[in-house]
This record gives C-alpha cells, sequence and structure tokens, in this order.
C-alpha cells in the first residue's frame, strides 16, 4: 500500500500546485470578461452572442440512422411489437370480462392474505372507486400495460443487475448506461419507441421497461456485492460451481435488497405507463387524465378523479409489493387461511353470476353528476378569486420570473414595474453589486463574494443574458474545486455538445426555470425540514404527505397547477415546485436529526440559544446532507420540467415535447440529451460537493 | 529420536508449499509470466516487485505437512498468514511457487478438479464463522454435504452426526443469529468437518471468541484432533494458542517465515528478537518436555549413579512439582520403558531460570 502512495505521491503533489492558481486565473479571466461586456459590450463583439456555432448534423444523422435501423430490422421490430401488443391486449381481455366485483374481492382477499385488514380496506376502497367512477375499462387498460411491463422490466433489470455484478467489464458498460437511462428525461426516449414500434400501447410499455430496469438492477448489483466475502469463500470451499454459489448463496443473502428494487421498479413502471400517455393511440387513465387536465378548469372534476384513481393505484400497488416482500414473518393459522379463501372465491363467484353493473351505473351517475359539481365550485372560486390568483400569477412573473429569465436590465419597464430603468439606475446597482463583492473578497470571503456577483449578473442580464463562456467557464472551474481535472472536462464536453446540438438557448432557458424552481424549493422546503427536525409532531404530519408525494406519478401536480393557474410558465412551476420540495425537506429533517447529541449536548453547555445553536452548530453540520436534499431536487425538478412542458414550460423540454409530437427523432434526442447532460452535471457536481463539505468535517 | 521427527518420518508428506509467493497490486496476474521476474533469486526479486510499487504478501514461503500433523501458522495482523492459507486452499491463486496436496497440483489443476477435491478432501474454518444466515445450523452443515450431491436423507443423517460431534445436539433448527459466537464457531467446525476431509484449514477459528470460550475450543480441538488425525493447517495471531496446539509452528513476519519449528524449539532457541519477544509471554514449565531438554543416552557417564526413570512425554511442570525435590537425577525413558536420554533438576531449573532472565 505504502508503494502505491509513494508512486502516486509526485502526482497529486503536483495536481494540487497548480490547482489554485489554474481556479483563480479561470475566475479572473471571467471576471475580467464579464466587466468587459457590461462597461463596453460594442467593443467586445467576440464575447456576445452565440458559442460555436450549432449544426443540425447530429439531428439528421440520429434521424437517417434511425430511418435506416427500422428499415433493416424490421420484422424483428414488428415481432416485438406485435409480442407485447398481443400481450397486453391478452391481458385486457381477461381484466375486461372479469367482473368488478369479482375483481375487488379478489384485490381485496390478496391485500388481506398479504398484510392484514388495513390493506384489504384500501384495496377495497380503491377497486370499488375505480368501477364506481365510471373509468372502469379505463383502469384495466393501464393495469393491462402496467401488467405487462412489470415482468419485463423486472426481467431485464435483474439480469443487467446479475451481468453487471458477476462481471467487471459488463459493469462497465451498464453503470453509464443506467445514469442515461435514468436521466435521460422519459419523453425523449419515447421519440424513437414511436419511430420503433408505431403508436398504441408498444412503446409505453417499452419505454416503461427501460424506465423501470435501473432501480431493479442498481439494487441487484448492490445486493450482490454486499454479499460478506466470507460466505463466497465458505461456498467455493464447500466445492460449490458457479452456479450453486449464486442460487444458495449470493441470491438468498441478497434477497431483501432486490425487493428494495422490486418495489421501486413497480412504481416506477406504473408512473411511466402513465406518462406514454401522451403517445396515445391506448384508451388507459393517463390519457383520461392528460386530456382532462388540458381542458384546464372546465374539466377539473374527470382530471381530479381520474388523477385519483391514479394515486389508489400506486399506493395500492406499492403496498401490495411491500406486503408481498415481508409476508414471510406473517404467521396466520390454517382456520384463518381457510375462511379467507372460501369467503373469497364465494365473492369471486357472486360476481361472476351477478355483474352488479347496475350499482356502479348509479354510482357513475353520482360522480359525473359530484363532478360537474367540481368543476361549477371551481368555475366560481376561479371567477370569485381569479383576480388575486392572476394577480399571484402575474406578479410572480413580473417580479421574480421575468427578471430571472432576461433580466432586471430588459424586464423593469414602465409598462410592467410602473418605473424605468434609467442609466443611472443601472449604473447604482452596478455600482452596489461591485461595491458589495469588493467588500467580501477584502473579507477574505471568496465564496460570498463570487456568489454576489453571479447573482447580481444573473439578476441583471437574466438567465437567457449570460455569456456561454461565463456558463462554461463557471461550470468547469466548480467542477475543478469540488472534484477535479476529470469531472472539469466531462462538463466541458457536455456543455461543448448541448452547444453543438443547438440546444444553448433552450438549455439557458431550462436552467431558468430549474433554478426558478429549485430556489423556491428551497426556501419553503429548508425551513420545512428545520420545523420537521425540531418537531416530532410536525414531522408526523408531514410524513405520510411527502410519501404521497413521491409515489404519485408525475402527471398528477399538473392538474391543480393548471386548474387555478391555466396554461402557463407559472402553473409549470407550481407543478415542479410541488413535485421537487419532498426531497429538500426530507434531507434537511435527516441531516439534522443525525447530528451527534454529544455536539448539541456542548453547545448548549456553551450556552447557545435556539438560533445561535441552528446557525453555528447545526446547520453547518448538517450542510452535506442538506447539499445531497438539493441534488435530488435538483434532478427532481429536471425530471418534472419535462412533463411540465405540456403545460407552459419552454426550452429543452418543449423541444423534446415537439420532437415527440413531429416525430422527429433528432430533435427530441438530443434535446432530452441535452437535459440529461445537464442533470449529470448537476448530480456530480453537488455530490462532489457534499463530499468534500463531507471530509472537510 | 525426538517424538515429532519419529511422526514425520513415518507419516507421509500431505501437503507441501513450494516457495510460495504472492504478490498484490494492478496486473499482479501478469507476473506469472515474465521470465526475468522468475530468474532472479529471491531477495532481488522482492526488491524488484517493491520497486515497481507491489505489495509482497507473502515471500518465498516453503514448507510440508505431514498427515496427522497439526501445523500452526503464527505470525500478526498483515504478517502474511493468512495469505498464505489462502493461497494453500486456493481461495487466493499463489504470484509463483506451488502448493501441492499429495501429489497433486493445486494451482495448476483446472477448476473442477479443484473443486471435487474440495468437495472430498478439504475442510475449512473460516475466523467469522461463515455462516450462511439464510440456513439453519443443520442447514449449514449439510450444505457442503448437498453441494457435492448427495441425497437428502444422506446429508441429513450426517449432518446430524456432526451436530452431536460438536456437543450442538438439539440445537439444528436454530438460524445463526439465535446461536451464541462460540456455538457458531462450533457449527462452523462440523461444516467443515462434514465431508470427513483430510486437509483441515482453519483461519484463526477462535480469534472473534471471548477467552473462556476460546480455550473450551482449544481443548476441543485438541481432543477431536486425537480422535480424527486430520493434517491440519491452523492459523493465528496468538503465540500461546500456537504453543498449545501445535506439533510445529511457522512464524511469519512482513510476508517472510522468520522460524520453523517445534514449540520447543521456538522456545529453547528463537530465531531473533522478534520471536523471542513471543517466546518470553510463554510459561517453559508447561510447554518443554523431558525429551526436549534431555542429554541423549549414549553421552550418559558410566558414573551417573542412582536415578529414576521418567516418560520423556513428562513436562518441566510436572516433574518439578509432583516429585521429591531432594531426587536429582533422571533417566528418561522412550517407548516400552527403553532409556533414551538423562536428565537432572539443577539443568531444568536452569532451563526454566534462564526463561525468566531474557
Amino acid at each position: 500500500m505504502k508503494a502505491m502512495m509513494i508512486r502516486l505521491k509526485p502526482l497529486a503533489d503536483h495536481w494540487q500546485e497548480w490547482r489554485q492558481p489554474a481556479l483563480r486565473f479561470g475566475g479572473a479571466i471571467i471576471f475580467l470578461a464579464m466587466l468587459a461586456i457590461l462597461i463596453a459590450p460594442a467593443q467586445f463583439p467576440f464575447l456576445v452572442g452565440e458559442p460555436v456555432p450549432a449544426t443540425t448534423w447530429f439531428q439528421d444523422s440520429i434521424n437517417s440512422i434511425i430511418t435506416y435501423f427500422v428499415e433493416w430490422a424490421k420484422p424483428f421490430l414488428r415481432a416485438v411489437s406485435a409480442g407485447v401488443d398481443q400481450s397486453v391486449r391478452g391481458l385486457q381481455l381477461v381484466l375486461h370480462s372479469m367482473p368488478w366485483f369479482a375483481f375487488m374481492v379478489l384485490v381485496t382477499w390478496l391485500g388481506w392474505r398479504l398484510s392484514g385488514v388495513g390493506l384489504a380496506i384500501l384495496a377495497a376502497v380503491s377497486i370499488f372507486y375505480m368501477a364506481a367512477s365510471g373509468l372502469w375499462i379505463k383502469s384495466m387498460n393501464t393495469l393491462a400495460m402496467v401488467g405487462v411491463a412489470i415482468p419485463l422490466a423486472l426481467s431485464f433489470g435483474c439480469l443487467m443487475g446479475v451481468l453487471a455484478a458477476k462481471s467487471k467489464r459488463a459493469g462497465r458498460v451498464v453503470e453509464p448506461c443506467l445514469d442515461l437511462m435514468q436521466t435521460i428525461p422519459t419523453f425523449a426516449y419515447l421519440v424513437p419507441l414511436i419511430v420503433l414500434f408505431g403508436f398504441g400501447p408498444v412503446p409505453g410499455v417499452i419505454a416503461s421497461m427501460i424506465y423501470a430496469a435501473p432501480p431493479i438492477t442498481r439494487n441487484v448489483m448492490l445486493g450482490l456485492n454486499l454479499v460478506p466475502s466470507e460466505l463466497k469463500d465458505v461456498a467455493a470451499m464447500s466445492g460449490t460451481s458457479r452456479w450453486q454459489t449464486f442460487i444458495m448463496i449470493e441470491l438468498p443473502s441478497a434477497r431483501q435488497q432486490i425487493l428494495v428494487g422490486v418495489n421501486q421498479s413497480i412504481l416506477a413502471s406504473l408512473s411511466m405507463v402513465i406518462i406514454a400517455a401522451v403517445i396515445g393511440g391506448f384508451d388507459d387513465i393517463g390519457r383520461e387524465v392528460l386530456v382532462a387536465t388540458n381542458k384546464g378548469s372546465a374539466r377539473f372534476g374527470e382530471a381530479l378523479s381520474a388523477g385519483l384513481i391514479i394515486v389508489l393505484m400506486a399506493v395500492l400497488i406499492d403496498q401490495l409489493s411491500r406486503a408481498a416482500s415481508m409476508s414471510d414473518t406473517l404467521h396466520r393459522n390454517t382456520k384463518q387461511l381457510r375462511l379467507g379463501l372460501i369467503v373469497a372465491g364465494i365473492g369471486v363467484i357472486l360476481g361472476f353470476i351477478m355483474p352488479m353493473d347496475g350499482i356502479i351505473a348509479t354510482t357513475s351517475n353520482i360522480f359525473r353528476y359530484s363532478e360537474s359539481g367540481i368543476n361549477d365550485q371551481l368555475s366560481q372560486f376561479i371567477a370569485s378569486y381569479g383576480i388575486i390568483l392572476d394577480s399571484i400569477k402575474n406578479n410572480a412573473f413580473i417580479y421574480a420570473l421575468l427578471p430571472l429569465r432576461i433580466g432586471l436590465e430588459k424586464s423593469v419597464m414602465t409598462m410592467t414595474w410602473g418605473v424605468e430603468f434609467t442609466d443611472t439606475g443601472k449604473l447604482i446597482y452596478q455600482a452596489v453589486v461591485i461595491g458589495l463583492f469588493a467588500v467580501l473578497a477584502v473579507r477574505r470571503q471568496i465564496g460570498m463574494a463570487i456568489f454576489t456577483l453571479a447573482v447580481g449578473y444573473i439578476l441583471y442580464r437574466g438567465f437567457t443574458g449570460l455569456p456561454w463562456w461565463a456558463v462554461t467557464g463557471g461550470v468547469c472551474l466548480a467542477a475543478l474545486s469540488v472534484s477535479g481535472i476529470r469531472l472539469a472536462l466531462m462538463c466541458f464536453a457536455m456543455l461543448l455538445l448541448i452547444t453543438i446540438f443547438g440546444h444553448w438557448a433552450d438549455a439557458l432557458y431550462s436552467l431558468y426555470l430549474c433554478a426558478a424552481a429549485v430556489f423556491i424549493c428551497l426556501i419553503i422546503g429548508c425551513p420545512l425540514g428545520i420545523l420537521a427536525a425540531k418537531s416530532s409532531r410536525a414531522s408526523r404530519i408531514m410524513r405520510p404527505i411527502n410519501d404521497t408525494l413521491q409515489s404519485i406519478p408525475l402527471y398528477i401536480f399538473l392538474i391543480p397547477a393548471v386548474a387555478l393557474f391555466q396554461i402557463s410558465e407559472f402553473s409549470a412551476l407550481v407543478a415542479i415546485v410541488l413535485y421537487a420540495i419532498v426531497p429538500i425537506i426530507r434531507y434537511t429533517e435527516h441531516g439534522l436529526r443525525s447530528i451527534p447529541t454529544q455536539l448539541i449536548e456542548a453547545s448548549v453547555a456553551q450556552g447557545c440559544n435556539f438560533w445561535q445553536r441552528l446557525i453555528y452548530i447545526e446547520l453547518p453540520v448538517a450542510r452535506p446532507g442538506i447539499l445531497l436534499g438539493l441534488n435530488q431536487t435538483v434532478l427532481f425538478s429536471l425530471a418534472m420540467l419535462i412533463i411540465a412542458a405540456l403545460v407552459g414550460a419552454r426550452g429543452l423540454a418543449e423541444q423534446v415535447n415537439i420532437g415527440l409530437r413531429s416525430g422527429d427523432t433528432g430533435l427530441g434526442l438530443t434535446a432530452g440529451l441535452s437535459m440529461a447532460f445537464i442533470a449529470i452535471m448537476a448530480d456530480r457536481i453537488l455530490r462532489a460537493w457534499a463530499t468534500k463539505l463531507g471530509a472537510e468535517d | 529420536m525426538k517424538t515429532q521427527d519419529r511422526i514425520n518420518q513415518i507419516h507421509p508428506v500431505k501437503i507441501t508449499c513450494d516457495a510460495l509467493w504472492k504478490v498484490f497490486g494492478d496486473n499482479a496476474d501478469r507476473l506469472k509470466s515474465d521470465p526475468d521476474l522468475l530468474a532472479l533469486p529471491s531477495h532481488e526479486r522482492s526488491e524488484r516487485l517493491r520497486e515497481q510499487g507491489y505489495i509482497i504478501g507473502a515471500e518465498d514461503i516453503s514448507f510440508s505437512v505431514h498427515a496427522g500433523e497439526l501445523f500452526v501458522i503464527m505470525g500478526l495482523s498483515g504478517s502474511g498468514k493468512s495469505t498464505v492459507l489462502r493461497c494453500i486452499a486456493q481461495l487466493q491463486k499463489p504470484s509463483f511457487g506451488h502448493v501441492m496436496l499429495d501429489d497433486e497440483c493445486l494451482d495448476t489443476m483446472p477448476e473442477a478438479t479443484l473443486r471435487e477435491i474440495r468437495r472430498r478432501k478439504m475442510g475449512m474454518v473460516f475466523q467469522n464463522f461463515g455462516l450462511v444466515p439464510h440456513f439453519t445450523a443443520l442447514q449449514n452443515i449439510a450444505f457442503p454435504l448437498k453441494v457435492r450431491g448427495e441425497s437428502r436423507a444422506e446429508a441429513q443423517s450426517k449432518a446430524l452426526a456432526m451436530l452431536n460431534l460438536v456437543g450442538l445436539d438439539g440445537r439444528g433448527d436454530a438460524y445463526p443469529s439465535e446461536l451464541s459466537g462460540g456455538q457458531q464457531q462450533r457449527v462452523g467446525i462440523a461444516r467443515s468437518l462434514a465431508v470427513d476431509p483430510e486437509v483441515w484449514l482453519l483461519d484463526e477459528p477462535f480469534s472473534a471468541l471471548d477467552p473462556m470460550i476460546r480455550r473450551q475450543l482449544q481443548d476441543e480441538l485438541i481432543e477431536l484432533q486425537a480422535r480424527l488425525k486430520k493434517s491440519i493447517i491452523f492459523v493465528t495471531h496468538d503465540f500461546s494458542e500456537a504453543v498449545r496446539l501445535a506439533d510445529r509452528i511457522a512464524i511469519m513476519r512482513d510476508g517472510k517465515m522468520v522460524q520453523l519449528g517445534r514449540p520447543a524449539d521456538l522456545l529453547l532457541h528463537p530465531a531473533d528478537d522478534y520471536v523471542a519477544s513471543f517466546v518470553s509471554d510463554v510459561s517453559r514449565l508447561q510447554v518443554l518436555r523431558l525429551d526436549d531438554i534431555m542429554t541423549s543416552a549414549s553421552a550418559m557417564p558410566s558414573d551417573f549413579g542412582e536415578a529414576i526413570q521418567l516418560d520423556s512425554q513428562m513436562t518441566l511442570e510436572q516433574c518439578l512439582v509432583d516429585l521429591d525435590p531432594n531426587q536429582n537425577k533422571f533417566i528418561i525413558t522412550g517407548e516400552q520403558g527403553r532409556p533414551v536420554g538423562y536428565c537432572t533438576r539443577s539443568h531444568m531449573l536452569d532451563i526454566v531460570s534462564e526463561a525468566s532472565v531474557t
């Protein structure tokens, strides 16, 4: 070990020597260049405007490759498509031919058998709701897709996981694939799938398989890698073949971990099947939500009802699969089991003999009535409070979103703010920002100084006004300072690719919306997390809400946003915040709660009051954890951004959607890849930062 | 002739380590085919390897273990003792050199043959017990039998017999988590013996147990070995344990074998200060036997005079504590009461007091 360290040391020393100068030099150049274009933009034309010329070469070649591939692999694609299609239709037929009552009894019995009365009641209520709301056929169609997608995803994911865990070479291929599968927005790979498999349920099922595979793959890998090496030695010394070791030792040891993955995969699969409804061509519940949501507040009731079914479905499937994975700890006597089976059998038979459609015919009328009632209520609400809602939306837009996007320089006008941003005003603003920077720099708070300068500049010029070299340089320097040259180079290559794809402006827009959402999440989420950490009652209230927010498919977030704020950028923002706020709350709470008691007692002993303790001790110590939460929030908001494109988000997300609608694979994929790049960069930098902070403590 | 030497002569060699090396580092596997390296004498080879940044786990280890012998490899952590054992078990492939079991070379044989040998001839006990958590005690013991394709009933009955052998009757249905550390290692021992191996490898089997249990299991091991007569390689970091159990001990330090010999040899003639530092903690009274310190009968002076006869396998403690303190001269007898040497009380006392000086 020592010898190896000695061999590596000169390299590391070398790097340490020029790391600081490199950071300073790079920072200084960016600072000067920004100063230059602020003071005299006309003198430096090469510093403003588009970066590297964009080409459509990538998009065109992707399109032609796909076209060529489709031509070449037609028989195969047709066969796969037909196979999946037949399975879905077959399952659909089975589900449709089953009377709702029989199905309800069956699932209820399953819930009771696997868990107990609680789950049984949940199952009964959920299934009854599906039938009673008049959306039975659509619900069953969704279930048919999920029913085919789950086994596909699980077997595909397990296979990859085992391969990756067993062979280093395969692992090296699988790891980056997983990263891409999880970060490329789901819509983006729907595009080529439509081209490959046509409209209808098939691309949705395949997309669901791709999207739901990573969790199970990762958990299989983790589980297999965590098998104690001593156990493997034991197996080897007992003379097991590789297959025997795998079946008798490794798989059972990894069981719990794999089951966690199964649960996650099942939820992801449902989520993706719902998302795939944008493709159309299959009359499922996701389609219902989508159509109703797009009609806005006029059909809020319908959207809500269908959304509720999706939520119930997700919760039910989640609970059932969790219970199934723990059922061996359950002890029930044979008499009870037999009784349960008999009751369930009678119920199912009863369901088949007497379809009881009368009941749901009545109830579905009631539901229709109450839905239109809700719609009326909402219309009334909007009619009476519309002014307030509109003013919230407009004010947020004028005073926050617009300046963030195009900068105070352009957004402050008599028409919007009621005042003119005069040249004197601009000069004062610049002086204040630079003055603050100077003060902080003199006080050696370099991090804060740079932050102030960046925020000052962004507010002045807006995200879309950021020069490309400043973004590229800033990101690379950040990567360099938190991790090293490798990450910096990777970021550089990714940013370059985004530029070459021709998505630079869109990327900046997406960055802006994402930043706005993350900022709001931080402002609301951190205090909520602190509250939850400090008060057990608050924590108890928040936990189930967070659980639900995390397990329901992304679409649902659009419903309230659109109902209240119509199709607009602001609705998109609201939807993103609703979804992305959960991790920051959770990680803040967890970070604060896992501070060693010793440390807290020490600070109390030193006479800190509540706030001093929070600010000087707890928050700094919990910083790495909170940073990881921030990382999750960024990733979540990027994931939601793509969905939010349906209700008014623009930028990369919109490009992906255009690609989806027009079948332009090149456009959809490059825009999707660009989003994936942003997500990967954000993820790597923030994680490296958290690690660095953790190491410093 | 010393007892041990006699055993070695009667019993054939079971396992041989022949110039065994284990080198760690990137691409260490490729070293094996490097002819330049193979041509070098051992100290130059190790120098070259260290220069290239490799870490040497075991360096030029050679020894033979005879059938029925209990051979202990003793060393502190990082000395390479477990590496040597794992190379013998082929859990790690040696970088240079060979491991022979009977006449077969373990490190070059195909995987399938090795598997067969492990199923029939080898048993291994692990430091942290290595019990499969999702198997019961009985299933754990039956595991190697099941692996080699024995029928359920046969495996079951053998496993039960093993369970009785280690004194765990009736605990067969317990899961490892429900057993104490000592009981878990008993299951580990039973499992390793289930296939009735010729070679028994024990990798610090008692290190994870508390002293009381450790002592108890050592006694049981001695008892078992008296009955089963396996060829044992036992790895430990505890010198007193080594002395208690071993027929012969190999002491390792920094990947090299410092000394190889019977416990009495190590006590009486430690090769260097390092070995001596272990030796000083052990009571010579309990370890040394009369045949370790006696003078050969052929050199006995004719006027030795009146003496009582003692068995050569008595420890000094037994002699000095139990016998009449006025009796000074002893004739040492071997098998069938034949005199093999002589010894005086003052010589015994010298030997013991020498230890307290060093």
